[in-house]
């Protein structure tokens, strides 16, 4: 029985050991000793008490519908050829999720139905005039899309700001297409931004070299504006030569190339920054469709080329993304691949050879010295593993909290905490002395405790959390209010004081059980639906509730029996 | 020490139809305002933009000099800091959606070779207006137009083309941008943005409804437990016991005019809880004495006998929480102040209510059921 007590004595020792060392890198210095981090990183403190930043960003969830229109209306051109259906023109309507197909014979209309029309789930028929289909995306599915679109930006968002180091970072949808980011304790606005932001859409076009439509408007050119000749050659090993525009100015360069390529082709820029670090922009006329997209790649790391000492991204396709790249190669070989990013020409290497094995690299066009390219690359590296985003997002709002503010809120945290604390331990004491004072014990191990959890499992103290801190010191006292309301009922009754104690605990522990538990279930319910700071307040609760029961039962009772083994005989109550 | 003697021996049932009369006039006093004022519903809730701003040379009426062209902002100060500011507009997007529709329409007719084929103006959102066309159009006229009306633009204009669509997009100004430039404009000095609150009219509703809910599933979820751990007698006086003190709190909190958000919904769950605490301590009595005839011998006796033997318990441990909360309402600085507030009406009346009126109510209702057993 006796060695039953000694161990429990140890076991609370040991906890309040493993709590110390626990809290230990919250608050010594973590840079002059290193080896703090090993243990946890501090105490996380919420966007509230440590300032940070503040995105709302809105997802493009149209875009994705039209991208999904265009994607589809690809699928079934591939579909119609398949099943040897002869067709005038299948085209994704401008603006409403419609495909209109003109099929060319009356007798393929049988054919067409069951092979097509029933073949796209995702489209149904909602016009016919003679040999003119029209398809409209369903509803629900276009619904469906608009929200996997959110949910996937969220699940992209949420790999790379991982990959920045964070911690606790607070990632939310916010009403039907914006996503709430709260960083707290960052302060590159800059970077975050631009890792968050970029769509990061890469894809493998090849260069339509063989069309020239820039030739026909050489003369009269805008000022600003000037045209080039550009060499390639085509699969057969012929020459071919076409012009491309160049110009500081990106928007004018645009507008002026406007409508000018031609079928199937579309122009993007390439950005080149010459020695004064001055950007011109140069045009390239690209095939419009996208033999390879970022969503094949299985990774992306960066890699220096030792020759000429500058990093890039070199890439690594899946099975399928590696034999369709053998495939292009193959068919396009002497011909230019461009590899955009973003709708931005990123470079536009000649095709050597066939390539198979599905290893790619991007190369940083940067002047900037080796770190910042080093860290360009990376970056890119990151945003292009955690996948693309599958729509552009705009940023509604972007605002850092001022630190100041939160400074101010932990001091005054602070402050009611310890003066909380001072008047409730003074309060026992007077009220049930000695065993007050042991309860008052317990309750400075109880916060201890919750302090210790929280840094443990890297649970974000708010400014509501430190409340919750301050209600369960109420809440820890009353289980020792409790036992010593019904230590003194049993005395009264005229139990002995060693009967009179064990009943008390005995008796009390239904009620302090029963009430500390219908307070966790409003704690559980706080938790499961509150957000950030809400569920912050929750979490301390619930711990908090957890870890009171633990120290005003068990540490109490513990320590009660080691002062009366010290020969006191009688204990004021 | 002591302060409750132990031989204390109220008759709280008996005295029950006082209280009943009293706690339903506060009960019912607190729907009134509900009903009637209603809270003063934060961002959170309600929707619009919150700014906390820092600046100097300015005080509350020049502030409100500076922005009294915005409909329908607030401007709080609080105490002992001259050069902080909260301000409270009722909307996130600074254009009126009216006006932008009269603009697209305009737009629409002035370029009738091409199809205006779609427009895009979220009110969520405000952050910019979408032209689609058929066809590329003059971009300087779509600047030009725009200038002719109320609608705050940024000046950039992008451009894109996906397929036959042309797009054109107009950037609107944000609302912290604009206050913030007004403000600085008129004090001079520069404005340091402690924390700003965006929160569109849709989304403050959905967390009107989601809090609303969580409220009652935490209701239902005691409710079961004090039924399971009890008896089905006992969980009525609980769950009028938690309504009671959640309406009489909720009418505090409408007289004080204190903002309602989701901290405040923190604070009414919290004490929810706390109301519960105590009414089970004082359930855990009864299911004791339940078969000792020293404790009296109807079951109204014994409620009566069990209220009073927890009195001690339940006035220490509400002192004590009181004094917590009380010091938070004190030293806790404003952010904390309502939710101390809200905790600090809360514990008053839960102790209040759990004592009076939630096992009083369980012997009301047993004579009921034993009345009608013998009828």
């Amino acid at each position: 029985m006796e060695k039953n007590w000694t161990m429990r004595a140890w076991f609370i020792l040991s906890l309040i050991i493993v709590a110390v060392v626990l809290l230990l890198p919250s608050f010594m210095d973590r840079e002059k000793y290193p080896w703090l981090s090993k243990i946890n990183e501090g105490l996380n403190l919420g966007l509230d008490l440590k300032g940070g930043i503040h995105f709302v960003l809105s997802v493009d969830v149209e875009k994705a519908v039209q991208d999904r229109v265009d994607r589809q209306t690809d699928e079934i051109v591939k579909r119609l050829e398949e099943e040897k259906i002869p067709f005038t023109s299948v085209k994704a309507d401008p603006v409403d999720p419609k495909v209109r197909i003109v099929i060319n014979a009356e007798s393929d209309a049988d054919k067409f139905r069951d092979k097509v029309v029933d073949y796209f789930r995702t489209f149904r028929k909602t016009a016919q005039t003679g040999l003119t289909y029209e398809l409209t995306m369903r509803e629900d599915y276009i619904q469906n899309l608009k929200e996997s679109s959110v949910d996937q930006a969220i699940e992209t968002l949420r790999t790379r700001i991982d990959a920045l180091g964070l911690k606790e970072p607070i990632i939310v949808k916010q009403g039907t297409n914006s996503i709430l980011i709260q960083l707290p304790g960052y302060k590159d606005v800059e970077r975050a931004r631009s890792i968050i932001g970029q769509t990061a859409q890469l894809e493998f076009k090849i260069v339509a070299e063989d069309k020239d439509p820039l030739s026909a408007h050489a003369d009269g050119m805008p000022a600003g504006i000037t045209l080039q000749q550009g060499r390639g050659q085509t699969s057969d090993g012929g020459m071919v030569s076409y012009l491309y525009a160049v110009s500081e100015n990106k928007e004018a360069l645009l507008e002026w190339l406007k409508d000018k390529a031609p079928e199937g082709t579309e122009f993007l820029l390439e950005e080149l920054i010459k020695a004064e670090g001055k950007k011109e922009y140069m045009s390239w006329l690209v095939e419009r469709k996208a033999y390879l997209t970022g969503d094949m790649l299985t990774d992306a790391r960066v890699d220096v080329d030792q020759q000429r000492n500058r990093p890039y991204v070199s890439l690594s396709f899946d099975r399928n993304g590696a034999r369709i790249f053998e495939e292009v190669t193959g068919k396009f070989i002497k011909r230019k691949m461009a590899i955009v990013l973003d709708n931005r020409v990123n470079s536009a290497p000649v095709i050597q050879s066939k390539i198979a094995g599905g290893n790619a690299m991007i190369t940083l066009n940067s002047m900037s010295d080796f770190n910042t390219t080093l860290a360009e690359a990376k970056d890119l590296s990151l945003v292009l593993r955690a996948g693309s985003l599958p729509a552009p997002v705009t940023f509604e709002e972007n605002r850092t909290v001022g630190p100041s503010l939160g400074a101010d809120s932990i001091e005054k945290g602070k402050i009611s905490i310890a003066a909380g604390l001072l008047v409730v331990v003074l309060a026992m004491i007077i009220y049930y002395g000695f065993s007050g004072f042991i309860a008052d014990l317990a309750l400075v191990l109880n916060v201890l405790f919750i302090m210790a959890f929280m840094a443990a499992f890297g649970a974000t103290l708010t400014f509501p959390g430190i409340a919750g801190i301050v209600l369960t010191m109420g809440m820890a006292v009353d289980a020792n209010v409790l036992i010593n309301e019904r230590i003194r009922e049993e005395l009264r009754n005229g139990h002995s004081f060693l009967t009179a104690f064990e009943l008390g605990y005995e008796r009390a522990f239904s009620a302090i059980f029963d009430s500390n538990l219908t307070t966790a279930i409003a704690g559980f319910f706080l938790w499961n639906f509150g957000s950030g700071t809400v569920k912050g307040f929750a979490i301390t609760l619930l711990v908090g509730i957890a870890s009171s029961m633990f120290t005003a039962i068990y540490v109490t009772k513990v320590i009660f029996h080691f002062t009366m083994k010290a020969g006191v005989k009688k204990i004021s109550v | 020490m002591q302060l409750i003697k132990h031989d204390l021996n109220i008759d709280f049932v008996g005295k029950f139809k006082m209280f009943a009369i009293i706690s339903t006039i506060a009960v019912l006093a607190g729907i009134i305002l509900m009903v009637v004022i209603g809270p003063n519903y934060g961002v959170d809730f309600k929707g619009g933009t919150e700014i906390q701003l820092k600046v100097e040379g300015i005080d509350i009426a020049g502030v409100r000099a500076a922005l009294s062209d915005f409909d329908g902002v607030e401007i709080q100060q609080f105490e002992g800091r001259n050069d902080e500011f909260t301000i409270k507009l009722p909307s996130i997007a600074l254009a009126d959606a009216k006006e932008v529709d009269r603009y697209i329409d305009e737009v629409g007719k002035a370029f009738p070779e091409t199809a205006l084929i779609k427009k895009h103006f979220n009110v969520e959102v405000g952050d910019r207006i979408e032209l689609w066309f058929d066809k590329p159009v003059e971009k300087e006229k779509i600047a030009e137009m725009v200038k002719q009306y109320n609608i705050p633009v940024t000046g950039q204009l992008d451009y894109n083309q996906v397929g036959d669509r042309h797009i054109y997009k107009l950037l609107l100004k944000s609302f912290t941008s604009t206050v913030i430039a007004a403000v600085e404009q008129k004090s001079g000095s520069k404005a340091e943005i402690q924390r700003v609150e965006l929160v569109g009219p849709k989304v403050g509703a959905k967390l009107r409804t989601d809090t609303f809910m969580a409220i009652i599933y935490t209701l239902i979820a005691m409710l079961i437990y004090i039924a399971l751990r009890f008896n089905l007698q006992s969980a009525p006086g609980a769950i009028i016991a938690l309504f009671h003190d959640t309406m009489i709190t909720l009418g505090f909190l409408v007289v004080f005019r204190v903002t309602f958000d989701l901290t405040i919904v923190a604070a009414l769950l919290t004490m929810v809880g706390y109301s519960i605490n105590d009414t089970v301590v004082v359930y855990d009595r009864i299911r004791e004495n339940q078969n000792n005839t020293k404790k009296g011998n109807t079951l109204l006796e014994k409620i009566n006998t069990s209220i009073n033997e927890t009195l001690s318990r339940t006035i220490i441990t509400s002192a004590m929480t009181f004094i917590v909360v009380f010091t938070l309402l004190m030293l806790g600085g404003d952010i904390i102040w309502g939710f101390a507030f809200t905790m600090c009406v809360g514990i008053v009346v839960g102790t209040y209510s759990s004592i009076f009126i939630a096992s009083p109510i369980t012997a009301v209702i047993d004579k009921y059921m034993k009345k009608e057993q013998a009828t």
